[in-house]
C-alpha cells in the first residue's frame, strides 16, 4: 500500500504548486493574559451552516460559548469589540482524522528484532489498541499551531503506529496542557493495513489475517470472562491480556474502527473483512474512492476524506514546441477520448526513436488523468450523493486550504466543502451538539475571514478556539517577482498607500547602485522624509523597511518595471497596505544630480 | 555572615545612638549655617529648626526653642539630600551572589511586582550610600518588558514602608530595536524581526491593559449591572498608567530607540511618562524637549556609546539635554556604589552643566518629576527635615559630609566602609596581645 502510494507520486511527481503560503507563527494569545473572556464580533457575515448565511449578525461569546448570534444583539459592557463588518464567521473546521498533537517520534522503536518474527510481541508487532491517545498530546507541538492557523480548532487525533495504532480522543486546538486540550476521549479505535517491519504480520495479507484472529479471539476470550465472572468454580483463570481486552468495545459495537484506507485495492480489502466480522466502521484517507463509488454507496458507511492530493503535474516546455504539433499531427494513436482531459493511449507504441516527444506527451496526458482523478474526487463523492467529512492526514497545514480551494476549482460546491470541514465530521465524531456550526450554546470555535474562505485569496484573520481569541497574521504577500529581471530602482517615484481609511501619497527616493542602495520616503500625512533602510534589489523586487512614526517598522516590497512599481507595505497592526506609483525621474537624472 | 552583619548594624542603630534616635520627638535647631535651600537662594548664617521630622523655621532671623537640642554648624553648608533616581537598593545585596538578587522576575509581564515589598531595610549599601549625602533613591526592579514597579525609598528605617517616599512607577523596558551590542552577531533580518515582534508584544500589551482599564470603570461605575472582571494581575497593575495616575517609567537608551518610545507615547496619548537612561539621549535632545518628557539621565561616569564618539560624550551628555530644555535627573544607575552619584553629578558639572543645574538635578527635579516636592527636593519650612551637612562642595571628592538626616532622623555616620577603616586602622593592639603571649 505505501509501495503504491509511492507508485502514484512518482508518476504525478511534478512541481510543487502551493495554494496558500507558509504564515509566520503568532506567538501573541499565550503570554498576553487574556482580560475578558466575553468577545463581540460585530456586523459580521455569519455563515450558521453551509448554505445558511446571515447578513450583518453580532456574535457574542462568553466563557467559551457562543451565546448569542443576532442583529441588535446588545454588546456586553466587558466585551472585547472586534468590527468584524468586512469579515466573514464560519464554524470552526473539525479535522475527522490526524496525528495533531502527537509528535513524530524522533527515532524509529522497535529497532530490535524479534527472537521470533513470526510470533513477536505485540507492541513490536504494531498491535496497541490499548494505548490511549490522551497520554500522548504534546501541547507544544507545532502542528496545533499551525493546524489553528489553518482554520481548524478541533481535531480527531489518534495515535502514530502501524497495524492498530490506539484509542483516539478529540482535543481541542488551544491549551496549556494536555489535559486542557482533551475534549472527549475513548472515541475510535484506529485501523491500517500497514504492516509491521520484517515480522509478522508483515502484508497487508497479514495484518488482515491477524485482526480476523485477534477478532475471534477477543470473542472467545469475552466468553470465557462472562462464563468466569458468573461462577468461577471449576473454571482455569482465564488470564489478563490488555490487547483483547482493548477490542471488548469494538465487539460490542461500542467503539468504531476507523480504518484508512489509501489505494482502491485497500478499500476492497477493508470493505471485505468490515462485512465479514461486522465491526462498526469508519473509512478514512480514500484517496482513490474515485474507482469504488459503487461499492461506497452499497456500504454505506460515514467516509472521511483526507486532503492529501498529490502534487500537480508541470506543464512541460516541449508542449509548446513546435516539435509537439508536428509530432501530435503524425500519431494517429492518441485520440481515446477523455472528458475535459488530455488525450492518453493505455496502449500508445512508437516506432522510433524519432517520436520519443509523443511517447512523453502520452505520459504527461497520463499523470495528468490520474491527478484529475484524485482532485476531483471530492467532487464526485459529492454528485454520486456519497457524503463525506475532510481529514488532514499528514498534509502540511499550510496546504490543507489550498487543497480545497483546488477540488472546489475540480467541482465540488462550496456547501459541500464547508460541510465536510465542519458538520459532517462533527456527525460522524458525535459532536454536532456542540461544534460544527455557528449556533447559540455551541462551544466558541470559529473562523473568522476576510473574503470567503474558498476564495483564492481569502484570508483567515481570527480563530476562536473555546471562545480564546487567536489572531492570524495576514501572510506576507509573496510579491511574484521576476528574479532575472534587469530594473534600476534608483530615481524618484510618486506612490499610491491605499489604506482603509483612503489613499495616501508618498514619494520614495533612491539613490546609488547595486549592493549600494539608499534612500527616503516622504508621505503626505508625516512631515519630513524618513530614510529607508536595508534596502535590496533582487531582479525586478525592492524590499525595504523604514520606521514609521507611532507605528514601528514597515516592511515593503514593491515590483519595479522601468516606468511603475506596485506592492505593499506591511504594516504592524494595521495590516497590509497596497502600493502603486510611477516614476517621476529616472537614474540618469537621478546619478546626474547625485554627481 | 549575612546574620553577623545584620546583628552588628541593629545593634549599631539601637545601642550606639541612642540620642540622635529619638530626635523625632525632640525639636533640634541647626544654627550659623550656610542653607542651600535649592527653591529659595543660598542663606548664609541661618537657622532651621526641625520638630516631629519636620522643617518648622529656616532663615536668619529664627526663635530658637528653649527646649531645642542646638547644633552649632559654623563654616558648614546645608544641601537638602540627594535623591539618586536609578538604583537597585535593597533589591541587590552581592551582585554575584543569586540568594542576595531580588530586582528580577522571569519573563515579560510583570508590572504587578513591587520593588517596595522586596526592598530589605538592613542592606549594607544603605547606611554606605545616605552617609555621602545620598538620602532618597529609586530603587528598580530590572527583568523583561514590564518587570515592575520602582519606588522611591528614603535610605532610613526599619521596614519598606518607613523607608517609602511616596512614589511608585510603573517600569518599561522599551524593545530595543537595533543589536545588543558588539557581540550581537545576529542577522540584519534576525535584529529587525525580534524588534519588530517586540514592538508587536508591547501594543498588543497595552491594547489588553486599555480593555481592562474599560471593562473595569463601567464596572466600578454599575456593579450591579454586571459581574466582576477577570482578575489579570498584571493588567491590573498597568491601570493607573492607563488611566494617567501613576507615571510610566520608560528605560530607553538608543537615539533610534528613544525616537521610538517618543512616537509610541505620542501614538498613546500620555502624559504621564518618565524616561530613564538616555545614554544617546543628546542626539535627539531637541526632540525630547519638544515632547516635554522629564528624563532621568546616568550614569556620567560613563564611556560613550559609539566609536566614532568623542571620549566625554557620557559626561556632556546631561548638559547636554538641559541646554536643550529638558528637566533632568541624575542617575547613578548603581548600588553599591549608589554613594558616588555626587561625583557623576560633579562630572556633569564640570563637563558643562550649571552648578546650580546640577545640584536640582539630584533635589528638586526628581521630587518634581516623582510628584514628591511637597515633602523632597529643597530646604524649605513644612518640608521633611531630609538632609546633609558637608564642609564644602557635595560634588568634590574631598569634602566630608559631617551629618545626615532623614525625616528628622539624625542618621548614624557610621556604615560597612568606617567600621572596616576603624577596624583596620587599629590593628596594632590585637597583635601585640597576640606577641605578648
Amino acid at each position: 500500500m505505501r509501495i503504491h502510494r509511492r507508485v502514484i507520486t512518482a508518476v504525478l511527481s511534478c512541481a510543487i504548486l502551493l495554494g496558500t503560503s507558509v504564515r509566520a507563527q503568532v506567538n501573541n494569545g499565550e503570554s498576553i493574559p487574556d482580560v475578558t473572556r466575553t468577545i463581540a464580533l460585530t456586523n459580521a457575515r455569519v455563515v450558521q451552516a453551509p448554505g445558511q448565511v446571515q447578513e450583518r449578525t453580532n456574535v457574542i461569546i462568553r466563557d467559551g460559548l457562543i451565546t448569542t448570534i443576532a442583529p441588535d444583539a446588545a454588546i456586553p459592557f466587558d466585551a472585547l469589540e472586534i468590527p468584524a463588518d468586512s469579515f466573514i464567521v464560519y464554524a470552526g473546521f473539525i479535522d475527522g482524522l490526524s496525528h495533531t498533537g502527537i509528535p513524530e517520534p524522533k527515532e524509529q522503536p522497535n529497532r530490535e528484532r524479534p527472537d521470533d518474527p513470526a510470533f513477536p510481541p505485540p507492541e513490536q508487532a504494531g498491535i496497541q489498541p490499548q494505548q490511549d491517545v490522551r497520554s500522548l498530546l504534546d501541547p507544544e507541538d507545532k502542528r496545533i499551531t499551525a493546524m489553528r492557523e489553518a482554520g481548524f480548532t478541533a481535531a480527531h487525533v489518534v495515535p502514530r503506529g502501524r497495524m492498530l495504532p490506539g484509542v483516539g480522543a478529540i482535543i481541542l486546538l488551544a491549551g496549556e496542557n494536555a489535559n486542557e486540550m482533551v475534549y472527549r476521549g475513548d472515541t475510535a479505535l484506529y485501523a491500517q493495513l500497514a504492516g509491521a517491519r520484517r515480522m509478522y504480520p508483515g502484508t497487508d495479507m497479514a495484518v488482515i489475517a491477524k485482526l480476523r484472529q485477534l477478532y475471534r479471539e477477543a470473542a472467545r476470550r469475552q466468553k470465557v470472562e462472562q462464563l468466569y465472572a458468573e461462577n468461577p468454580a471449576g473454571l482455569e483463570r482465564p488470564q489478563y491480556d490488555p490487547v483483547l481486552y482493548a477490542m471488548f468495545p469494538v465487539l460490542d459495537g461500542d467503539r468504531p474502527v476507523f480504518f484508512n484506507t489509501e489505494s482502491v485495492l485497500d478499500l476492497h480489502r477493508v470493505l471485505a473483512v468490515q462485512q465479514e466480522l461486522g465491526f462498526p466502521m469508519v473509512l478514512t484517507g480514500l484517496t482513490q474512492s474515485f474507482d469504488a463509488i459503487d461499492k461506497l454507496k452499497l456500504a454505506n458507511l460515514p467516509l472521511l476524506l483526507t486532503l492529501e492530493l498529490p502534487k500537480e503535474p508541470e506543464d512541460s516546455e516541449e508542449e509548446q514546441s513546435p516539435d509537439f504539433t508536428e509530432v501530435a499531427l503524425t500519431d494517429a494513436a492518441v485520440e481515446l477520448p477523455q472528458i475535459e482531459a488530455p488525450d492518453y493511449d493505455a496502449d500508445f507504441r512508437v516506432s522510433s526513436l524519432v517520436d520519443v516527444a509523443a511517447e512523453k506527451e502520452n505520459l504527461e496526458a497520463r499523470r495528468e488523468i490520474a491527478y484529475k482523478a484524485h482532485v476531483g474526487n471530492a467532487h464526485m463523492l459529492e454528485s454520486e450523493g456519497l457524503t463525506f467529512g475532510f481529514s488532514s492526514g499528514s498534509v502540511k497545514p499550510g496546504e490543507l486550504l489550498g487543497n480545497v480551494r483546488k477540488m472546489i476549482k475540480e467541482g465540488l460546491s462550496e456547501d459541500a466543502a464547508l460541510a465536510a470541514l465542519t458538520t459532517t465530521p462533527a456527525q460522524i465524531l458525535g459532536l454536532t451538539s456542540s461544534m460544527g456550526t455557528v449556533e447559540e450554546g455551541k462551544l466558541g470555535n470559529l473562523v473568522v475571514t476576510k473574503g470567503s474562505i474558498f476564495d483564492e485569496k481569502g484570508e483567515i484573520r481570527y480563530v476562536f478556539v473555546d471562545g480564546r481569541k487567536y489572531e492570524i497574521e495576514p501572510p506576507r504577500k509573496s510579491s511574484g517577482g521576476d528574479p532575472d529581471a534587469d530594473v534600476n530602482p534608483a530615481g524618484t517615484w510618486s506612490l499610491t498607500i491605499s489604506t482603509p481609511d483612503g489613499d495616501i501619497g508618498g514619494t520614495l527616493t533612491i539613490e546609488g547602485s547595486a549592493d549600494s542602495w539608499s534612500g527616503s520616503l516622504t508621505v503626505e500625512i508625516q512631515p519630513g522624509a524618513v530614510p529607508v533602510e536595508y534596502i535590496v534589489l533582487s531582479g525586478n523586487e525592492l524590499t525595504f523597511s523604514f520606521d514609521a512614526p507611532g507605528v514601528g517598522t514597515v516592511e515593503s516590497s514593491l515590483i519595479l518595471d522601468s516606468e511603475s512599481l506596485s506592492g505593499s507595505f506591511d504594516v504592524p497592526g494595521l495590516g497590509v497596505a497596497t502600493v502603486s506609483g510611477t516614476r517621476t525621474s529616472d537614474p540618469e537624472m537621478s546619478n546626474q544630480h547625485h554627481n | 555572615m549575612m546574620n553577623y552583619l545584620y546583628s552588628l548594624l541593629i545593634s549599631t542603630v539601637l545601642l550606639i545612638t541612642p540620642p540622635t534616635n529619638e530626635a523625632v520627638d525632640t525639636i533640634t535647631a541647626l544654627t550659623n549655617a550656610r542653607i542651600v535651600t535649592i527653591t529659595q537662594g543660598t542663606i548664609e548664617n541661618g537657622t532651621i529648626v526641625i520638630e516631629n521630622g519636620i522643617i518648622v523655621q529656616l532663615g536668619t532671623d529664627v526663635d530658637v526653642p528653649d527646649d531645642a537640642q542646638v547644633i552649632d554648624l559654623a563654616g558648614l553648608t546645608v544641601y537638602p539630600g540627594m535623591i539618586d533616581s536609578g538604583t537597585q537598593m535593597g533589591l541587590v545585596e552581592v551582585g554575584s551572589l543569586s540568594e542576595t538578587r531580588d530586582a528580577s522576575e522571569l519573563g515579560d509581564l510583570s508590572p504587578q511586582m513591587k520593588s517596595l515589598t522586596a526592598v530589605n531595610p538592613n542592606g549594607v549599601a544603605i547606611p554606605v550610600t545616605r552617609v555621602n549625602g545620598v538620602t532618597t533613591v529609586l530603587t528598580v526592579p530590572s527583568g523583561g518588558m514590564l518587570p515592575g514597579q520602582a519606588a522611591l525609598i528614603n535610605l532610613h528605617g526599619y521596614t519598606p514602608q518607613q523607608m517609602y517616599a511616596g512614589f511608585e512607577g510603573v517600569v518599561l523596558q522599551f524593545p530595543s530595536t537595533g543589536r545588543r551590542g558588539q557581540f550581537d552577531s545576529r542577522s540584519e533580518e534576525d535584529v529587525q524581526k525580534a524588534a519588530t515582534e517586540a514592538i508587536k508584544k508591547l501594543n498588543d500589551t497595552w491594547d489588553s491593559a486599555e480593555l481592562h482599564h474599560r471593562i473595569d470603570s463601567t464596572y466600578q461605575a454599575h456593579p450591579e449591572d454586571g459581574r466582576r472582571p477577570e482578575y489579570v494581575p498584571s493588567m491590573e497593575a498597568l491601570k493607573g498608567v492607563v488611566r494617567g495616575e501613576q507615571s510610566l517609567i520608560i528605560q530607553v537608551n538608543t537615539a533610534k530607540d528613544i525616537l521610538a518610545a517618543l512616537d509610541w507615547i505620542k501614538a498613546r496619548r500620555m502624559n504621564n511618562v518618565i524616561f530613564s537612561g538616555l545614554a544617546e539621549g543628546w542626539r535627539v535632545a531637541d526632540k525630547i524637549a519638544e515632547a516635554g518628557v522629564p528624563c532621568l539621565v546616568g550614569p556620567v561616569l560613563s564611556i560613550p556609546t559609539r566609536a566614532s564618539d568623542r571620549f566625554d560624550k557620557a559626561y556632556k551628555n546631561a548638559a547636554l539635554m538641559h541646554e536643550a530644555g529638558i528637566k533632568i535627573a541624575i542617575r547613578s544607575n548603581d548600588t553599591a556604589n549608589a554613594r558616588n552619584l555626587p561625583y557623576h553629578v560633579g562630572f556633569a558639572a564640570a563637563y558643562g552643566l550649571p552648578v546650580d543645574a546640577a545640584l536640582r538635578a539630584v533635589t528638586i527635579n526628581p521630587a518634581e518629576i516623582f510628584g514628591v516636592d511637597d515633602r523632597l527636593g529643597s530646604l524649605e519650612v513644612g518640608k521633611e527635615a531630609t538632609f546633609f551637612v558637608a564642609d564644602g562642595d557635595p560634588f568634590e571628592t574631598s569634602t566630608t559630609i559631617l551629618h545626615v538626616f532623614i525625616a528628622g532622623f539624625q542618621v548614624p555616620m557610621e556604615s560597612r566602609h568606617t567600621r572596616l577603616y576603624e577596624e583596620f586602622l587599629n590593628r596594632n593592639p590585637g597583635l601585640e596581645k597576640h606577641n605578648g603571649q
